[in-house]
């Protein structure tokens, strides 16, 4: 580092959007105030009709981040050595990924002779783990939530089947994991499509015997899941309050009434 | 999804006491699994008369009479007790110092159950008045502090708020009833708490003497007068100051200022000079307000605004405001609530097990053995698993020979996570784990029934001057 990018600012860090851009406002507290109240770009004045610099950077950083999260393979260091079984969808790289959702939902089959050959069976409690539209939201958040999900499945009793990575995946891959093994409740932890916000944000889908037969409304989903939304261990002990509560309904999504 | 609940609100005052109903309505509106589950709407359903104290001769509280005059309320409002799932009652004023005000409170089975809050601090009182005049909701839309004075006939109760948010809380012994007049303007009652006040003023207010209505406008001037050096933050004298209860005001200057309470009811713009406006009550109360109303209206200094109640504000912030809601993620059992008047102990440092365990020993040594407490905490920092493992490993040592409920409220929400490893780890314990909760040392808290996946909760206040 050269002694001028020491005075350079990092435009994509999150405090840059806190900052007040109005020149002279009438009430610096009332804007503060305000802008503690949602993630919206307020309070950052403009020059003529248009943005101020600072504001059009920290957008177009923002939206570097989210293309970022969306381009780039997620690192599985982490998953590795969790020690998690990997497959990967028919689809072979992220360009593929993003123009053919078709094929994140579904296995060759190899894949899946693989998966009913190498798992556990029968599961009460089946995990899939889902790098979806970030990569980047898997890493900040799985050790957390997985490490609180397995003390509370532990504590109920439950059965875990063998945790399976997936690689450019789609929700619906669940649902063909849990056919191929007769989960009872499976659990996908996916990456969210980043938006302006974040790129570390990750929902669970959970649905009872989930199936590809079944419509989309059968998964009950606790979304936004990083450290400034839901905390990755509370998510997690809310995801184990409602294994319970699928378990016991024996039903999920829209069907169970919460 | 929404649901409604029945609140109570009960004030006992110095002078007076009422009762009003509220329905409360809690909505969840999260569209995901996880509930966010908030107070929508608050709607007084009725408002009783503002009674009298019943008093014995003895001049302590009537249970008896109080407790019947309350049946008839609930009756005339068509509200049965059982209906009621939550509420509070306030001991206010001066009376809250009266030994048998907690007696009383406990002979009444008109709120007998189990929503009941007993007497509470000056402090508590001065935050119900406040939300109930309005001064929190105001708050929200101001961009500066905002405070309530709600002044009774014992004592003068002031929050400051601040975007919604309490800042501070104190009380003053200055009330429209320390003075009190018979028929013949002969002074029956002079509360010993402002003798000290009156020899500074140089007047010769007496039990037994004739009063001057020149010395008794003098008085409630004077009172005026303190009340506007403590917006100000102007100073007072030493006799002035000894009439903050327990302790002064934090905060500095307030910008602008609402009034409650029933002295309040006479601030407005129509001067009070005769006997007669006197004697209606029996004191000094619309003395008091007039002085307000000159003081405050002669200075720009202070804005002043339009308080939404006057004479209710109390009775309906206990009804209405007393009630917070935990977090929407919790480790509750209902079988285990009611709690109520549940000591707090906050510990500062649980990120470390042995300082933990020592901080804890220390600060529960304060209660008997087999009371029940609640720790309170601000959360994990960082929030990973390791930290939360090892405060629910901390907390589990500290508390181990408890046998107890293992109570802990936080702030963070980390309820439901913490509460789940102190259960997993804890071997058969009994937990309840609540977050989005603020409790201070010194705070007593009462904890109902899981409404709508929430928990209500009320957090009292209890400052005594000893």
């Amino acid at each position: 580092m050269n002694e001028t990018e020491e005075f350079v600012s990092d435009i994509s860090l999150p405090e840059v959007k806190e900052r007040v851009l109005i020149e002279h406002p009438q009430s610096l507290a009332m804007i503060k105030r305000l802008k503690k109240t949602t993630n919206a770009r307020l309070g950052v004045g403009r020059a003529g009709d248009r943005y101020k610099t600072e504001t059009l950077l920290k957008f177009r950083a923002d939206h570097a981040i989210a293309q970022d999260a969306v381009w780039t393979d997620i690192d599985e260091t982490l998953i590795d050595e969790m020690g998690f079984y990997k497959v990967q969808t028919l689809v072979q790289n992220k360009e593929e990924y993003v123009r053919r959702p078709d094929r994140g939902r579904i296995f060759s089959d190899v894949t899946m002779e693989a998966i009913k050959r190498d798992c556990i069976h029968n599961p009460d409690v089946q995990l899939v783990i889902a790098d979806g539209l970030s990569g980047f939201a898997i890493n900040a958040n799985l050790k957390d939530i997985y490490a609180i999900m397995m003390d509370g499945f532990k504590e109920k009793g439950y059965r875990v089947g063998t945790p399976i990575f997936v690689r450019y995946s789609r929700v619906a891959t669940m649902d063909k994991i849990s056919e191929a093994l007769g989960a009872t409740v499976t659990i996908q932890l996916i990456g969210e499509r980043p938006g302006l916000a974040t790129g570390e944000s990750m929902s669970v889908y959970m649905a009872y015997k989930a199936s590809s037969k079944k419509p989309e409304s059968q998964r009950t989903v606790v979304s936004n899941i990083y450290k400034q939304g839901i905390p990755p261990l509370e998510a997690g002990a809310q995801v184990v309050h409602l294994t319970e509560v699928l378990m016991r309904e024996k039903k999920s999504g829209v069907e169970l009434k919460i | 999804m929404a649901q409604e609940i029945l609140s109570a609100g009960i004030d006992i005052g110095t002078t007076t006491s009422q009762v009003i109903f509220s329905r409360l309505r809690l909505e969840d509106n999260s569209y995901t699994a996880v509930p966010d589950v908030k107070i929508t709407q608050k709607e007084v359903l009725y408002k009783s008369p503002v009674y009298f104290t019943p008093l014995c001769d003895d001049g302590n509280i009537d249970a008896k009479a109080l407790d019947r005059l309350l049946l008839a309320e609930y009756a005339r409002a068509k509200v049965k007790r059982e209906d009621i799932a939550t509420g509070a009652v306030i001991i206010t004023g001066e009376s809250s110092r009266k030994q048998n005000a907690r007696l009383a409170v406990e002979q009444l089975s008109a709120a007998a159950g189990d929503f009941v809050v007993a007497a509470a601090g000056p402090d508590l009182e001065s935050v119900l008045a406040g939300y109930g005049a309005g001064a929190a909701d105001y708050s929200e839309k101001y961009p500066a502090a905002v405070a309530n004075f709600d002044i009774g006939g014992g004592t003068t109760n002031v929050a400051v708020f601040l975007g919604g948010e309490l800042q501070d809380a104190f009380a003053l012994d200055i009330g429209g009833r320390l003075v009190r007049l018979n028929p013949n303007h002969c002074v029956n009652y002079l509360s010993p708490r402002i003798e000290p006040l009156i020899a500074s003023l140089g007047l010769s207010l007496q039990v037994g003497r004739k009063a001057e209505l020149g010395e008794l406008i003098k008085l409630a001037e004077a009172f005026a007068d303190i009340c506007r050096r403590v917006c100000l933050d102007e100073p007072l004298t030493k006799v002035e100051q000894k009439l903050y209860i327990g302790h002064g005001k934090r905060l500095g200057r307030l910008s602008a200022v609402m009034f409650s309470g029933g002295v309040a009811e006479y601030i407005k713009d129509t001067p009070v000079v005769s006997w007669d406006d006197i004697l209606r009550y029996g004191d000094i109360g619309p003395l008091v307000g007039a002085a307000f109303w000159r003081v405050f209206s002669a200075q720009t200094a202070v804005q002043l605004l339009n308080s939404r109640e006057r004479i209710r504000a109390t009775v309906i912030g206990a009804g209405s405001y007393a009630v917070r809601l935990s977090g929407s993620t919790v480790m509750m059992d209902d079988e285990l609530v009611p709690l109520t008047n549940v000591p707090v102990i906050r510990l500062e440092h649980p990120e470390r097990p042995k300082a933990l365990m020592q901080e804890y020993r220390l600060k529960r040594a304060v209660y008997p053995p087999h009371q029940q407490v609640a720790i309170a905490l601000a959360g994990p920092a960082g929030g990973s698993y390791e930290e939360l493992i090892k405060l629910a490993d901390g907390l589990l040592a500290a508390t181990a020979e408890v046998k107890q409920i293992l109570l802990v409220v936080m702030e963070q929400d980390f309820a439901k996570a913490l509460g789940l490893l102190l259960k997993h780890r804890g071997g058969g314990r009994q937990v309840i784990c609540l977050d989005r909760i603020h409790a201070q040392p010194g705070d007593y808290i009462d904890i109902g029934k899981s409404v709508a996946g929430t928990v209500p909760v009320v957090v009292k206040t209890l400052i005594f001057k000893s």
